[in-house]
């Protein structure tokens, strides 16, 4: 099989869009239903969020006036594919495509892509609202990068390589337990779940950053989340997870920890109310900073 | 602490929404849906002028059928069109009819065709006398039964007519009754 070949399978099939799309669908679901049994109510049945994203497709979009009509559409597509090009370099077994040297820095930037689209998609809107959540996001990502980024650096330090496959064959050790405590604590606001939903607070700023999106570009929008939350629980496996002997298992063991994790962040996300930014961030910088500043002194002693 | 009890709690016991196959019964009293009998409807208007919403609209197809319109996205439910109606065509349900749930529509609209018929004497098409009424009005079992509202009038002034005067063949037709 030819190079080119190989990266667009990786792309379109595995770990790629045609496996990552469904994927993402039932983990949205499993989060909303989730939520939903949670809080008493019956939740959404399991097609639903392939369902949306069918009828987005069908709707009419409405490109606001004043918006940069280029800019507008382009944002859910870099998105989409930033994520799906993200996954197609995660080191899942049965992927394709050979490891790069660097390819940790190249993932770090691609995971940057989806909430930067985000944030201009939400100034280019021209809404009011959009950019008070444009705003937001930027500002908590600032905070909660922190620790995420040095969650997988430190990783790329211990192991000594910014290659994915080194960091997935990474021997056990404590400081892939610090590291991935540190990564965790990230997480709920890289996927903007409560007690850090602050830039998707619609009862503060009606929605999200993407309120002025409708039909197809939001359907994109949408998909290209449901695959992050794929690219993100994957990735927390691959690298804080060794793998087993066995490809299938592996696979089998990294969508169990996946689920696991999306019912915890479920579980803290309905049981907690939505912080304000300053708290949020003030959180990051002092917990995360010292899980950070921790994680990268567990890296010079073990 | 508290909240994890009371998710959790959530969690181990049924939901408390419904489902739309479970819905609780309504009672009898209760104003849902319309329902609308064509063969009693004489397309008055009286629903459509009665009801402050709009609810009720017709639709003509000349000369064949006249379409009662109901839209339940509008109704308030107050029941005056029902109330008002002269032939009692209209009723309640306690829910959303069969017809509107249809798969065709969007199971809001109901339609209901009144078919026209030819009058046998002049030939005009014309919404027939709902039956049961007809009974009422004296005029069942006779000629003019489905005559159309014209001639039921020329046809009972004719009667009344020939009662007072002989038909001696002397007195031609009325002039300006229908033909
Ligand atoms: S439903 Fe009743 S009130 Fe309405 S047009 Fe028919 S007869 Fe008249
Ligand atoms: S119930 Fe009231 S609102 Fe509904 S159609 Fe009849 S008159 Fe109109």
């Amino acid at each position: 099989m030819s190079e080119l070949w190989r990266y667009l399978l990786a792309i379109a099939v595995w770990p790629g869009l045609l496996v990552a799309a469904p994927l993402g669908w039932v983990e949205v679901w499993f989060v909303r239903k989730l939520v939903a049994r949670l809080q008493g109510r019956r939740g959404p049945p399991f097609f639903q969020p392939f369902f949306d994203f069918m009828k987005l497709l069908g709707k009419e979009m409405v490109i606001p006036v004043g918006a940069s009509r280029a800019a507008f559409l382009a944002m859910p597509l870099i998105s989409l594919a930033s994520v799906t090009a993200a996954l197609a370099i995660v080191p899942l077994p049965g992927n394709p495509i050979p490891s790069l040297p660097g390819d940790v820095i190249l993932l770090l930037y691609l995971l940057e892509m989806p909430v930067l689209c985000e944030v201009l998609a939400g100034y280019v809107s021209g809404s009011i609202y959009g950019q008070v959540a444009a705003m937001r996001e930027a500002i908590l990502s600032l905070a909660y990068n922190l620790p995420f980024l040095v969650a997988i650096i430190a990783m790329a330090q211990h192991v000594g390589s910014f290659q994915m496959r080194a960091l997935q064959g990474a021997a056990f050790s404590p400081i892939t337990v610090i590291a991935g405590i540190t990564f965790l604590l990230a997480l709920p606001a890289r996927l903007k779940t409560n007690p850090f939903s602050i830039a998707n607070a619609e009862h503060e700023v009606v929605g999200d950053a993407l309120v002025e999106y409708s039909g197809p570009a939001l359907g994109f929008f949408k998909l290209s989340h449901a695959i992050e939350l794929v690219l993100l629980t994957q990735l927390f496996a691959v690298i804080f997870v060794p793998p087993t002997a066995w490809a299938l298992l592996t696979n089998v063991v990294y969508l169990a920890i996946g689920f696991a994790l999306l019912a915890g962040i479920t579980l803290l996300a309905t049981t907690t109310g939505r912080l304000r930014l300053t708290q949020a961030f003030r959180f990051y910088w002092v917990w995360g900073g010292l899980a950070s500043a921790a994680t990268l002194a567990a890296t010079l002693v073990w | 602490m508290g909240m994890l009890t009371t998710v959790l709690r959530n969690m181990l016991h049924p939901a408390r929404t419904r489902a739309p196959a479970d819905m609780p019964v309504a009672p009898a009293t209760f104003r849902g849906a319309l329902t609308h009998d064509a063969s009693l409807c004489t397309a008055c208007g009286t629903c459509a002028f009665v009801c402050a919403p709009k609810a009720i609209t017709f639709e003509e197809d000349p000369g064949k059928s006249v379409s009662w319109l109901f839209y339940l996205g509008r109704c308030s439910f107050c029941g005056l069109c029902l109330q008002n109606c002269p032939t009692q065509a209209i009723g309640n349900t306690a829910m959303v009819p069969a017809t509107m749930n249809s798969t065709t529509g969007d199971g809001l609209r109901l339609e209901s065709v009144i078919a026209l018929k030819r009058c046998p004497r002049c030939g005009r098409a014309h919404i027939p006398f709902p039956q049961s009424l007809m009974a009422d009005s004296g005029s069942a079992a006779r000629p003019e039964e489905s005559y159309c509202p014209d001639c039921r009038q020329w046809a009972t002034s004719d009667r009344l007519r020939r009662a007072f005067l002989a038909d001696d063949g002397v007195h031609p037709r009325r002039e300006g009754a229908p033909p």
